[in-house]
C-alpha cells in the first residue's frame, strides 16, 4: 500500500473524495488526518499493483486540479 | 562578506526517482501564481504541491515516463519560467483589477438591457372626472385664424371696392 500526503492549505477535503469516488475503479482508498503533522492522508491499494505509480501520480493530479478550481471558484 | 538572504527557488533533481523537488518562497513568488505554473504542468508530469514550512510551497514534480538528470533539470526551467509568467500575470491583474471590474461590471449591465422604468401610480387619474363633451369656446380660441379673420378680410375689400355693406350670410367659394 503506498500513501499521499495532502497538506490541508492546498488541497481541499471534499475535492481528495471526490477524487477517490472519480477513481474508484482502479483502487480503494482510505483518507484519515495525520495525526503527526497537518496533512491529509491518503492510503491506496491499486487494483493491478503494476499501476500503482501511475494511479498516485493521476490522483495527485485530479485532487490538485479540484482542489485549485475550488479556491478558485471562492475567491 | 555579509550574507544575503536567498530568495530564489531551490531546485533538488532525483533521477533514480524520476523526480524533481522545487522549493518555493512564497513572500516572493505568490501561491497563486504556483497554483497557476502547477496547473498548467498537470498536462506534463505528476504534480504534487505541500507547505513543508511558513512561507514556502513545495512542487514536487515526477516524469509521467522515465527521464534523466538533463530533462528533469529542463522540466524544473521550465517550471521556473511559467511561475515567473504567472507572477507577473497576477502583478498585472492586481493592478489593473478596478478597472477590470469596471469594465465588466459595464459589461454586464449592457447586456441586461435598459433600467427598469418605475411604477407610477395611475390611481388618481380614475377619480377625474372626463367627460366626452366638447368644451365651450365664446372666445374662439379654438378656432384657426383663417376660420376666425380670412373670409372677413375678403368683404372688407369687396366693401371698398362696391362701397356698400356685403351681405354676410352670402359666402364665397
Amino acid at each position: 500500500m503506498s500513501s499521499l500526503q495532502l497538506h490541508h492549505s492546498i488541497y481541499d477535503r471534499g475535492a481528495v473524495e471526490q477524487t477517490a469516488q472519480a477513481f474508484e475503479d482502479y483502487g480503494t482508498y482510505e483518507i484519515h488526518q495525520s495525526t503527526e503533522s497537518d496533512h491529509l492522508q491518503v492510503d491506496i491499494e491499486a487494483t493491478d499493483p503494476a499501476d500503482t505509480n501511475e494511479l498516485i501520480g493521476r490522483f495527485a493530479n485530479y485532487v490538485l486540479s479540484l482542489s485549485i478550481a475550488t479556491k478558485r471558484s471562492r475567491q | 562578506m555579509a550574507t544575503q538572504k536567498k530568495a530564489e527557488p531551490i531546485v533538488l533533481s532525483d533521477s533514480e526517482r524520476n523526480l524533481v523537488t522545487i522549493l518555493v518562497n512564497t513572500d516572493v513568488y505568490p501561491t497563486e501564481a504556483v497554483y497557476g505554473a502547477a496547473y498548467i504542468f498537470i498536462d506534463k508530469c505528476y504534480v504534487l504541491l505541500d507547505a513543508p514550512e511558513p512561507n514556502r510551497l513545495s512542487v514536487a514534480l515526477r516524469g509521467q515516463e522515465s527521464l534523466d538528470e538533463k530533462a528533469l533539470d529542463a522540466l524544473a526551467g521550465e517550471f521556473l519560467n511559467e511561475l515567473l509568467a504567472q507572477t507577473l500575470r497576477e502583478m498585472v491583474c492586481a493592478q489593473n483589477r478596478p478597472l477590470l471590474e469596471a469594465v465588466v461590471g459595464k459589461a454586464i449591465s449592457g447586456a441586461m438591457g435598459p433600467a427598469p422604468t418605475p411604477e407610477i401610480d395611475l390611481s388618481e387619474l380614475d377619480a377625474l372626472e372626463l367627460d366626452d363633451e366638447p368644451f365651450e369656446d365664446p372666445l374662439g380660441i379654438a378656432m384657426s385664424w383663417e376660420e376666425k379673420y380670412g373670409k372677413e378680410k375678403k368683404t372688407k375689400k369687396k366693401l371698398t371696392k362696391d362701397g356698400a355693406a356685403p351681405d354676410p350670410t352670402v359666402s364665397e367659394g
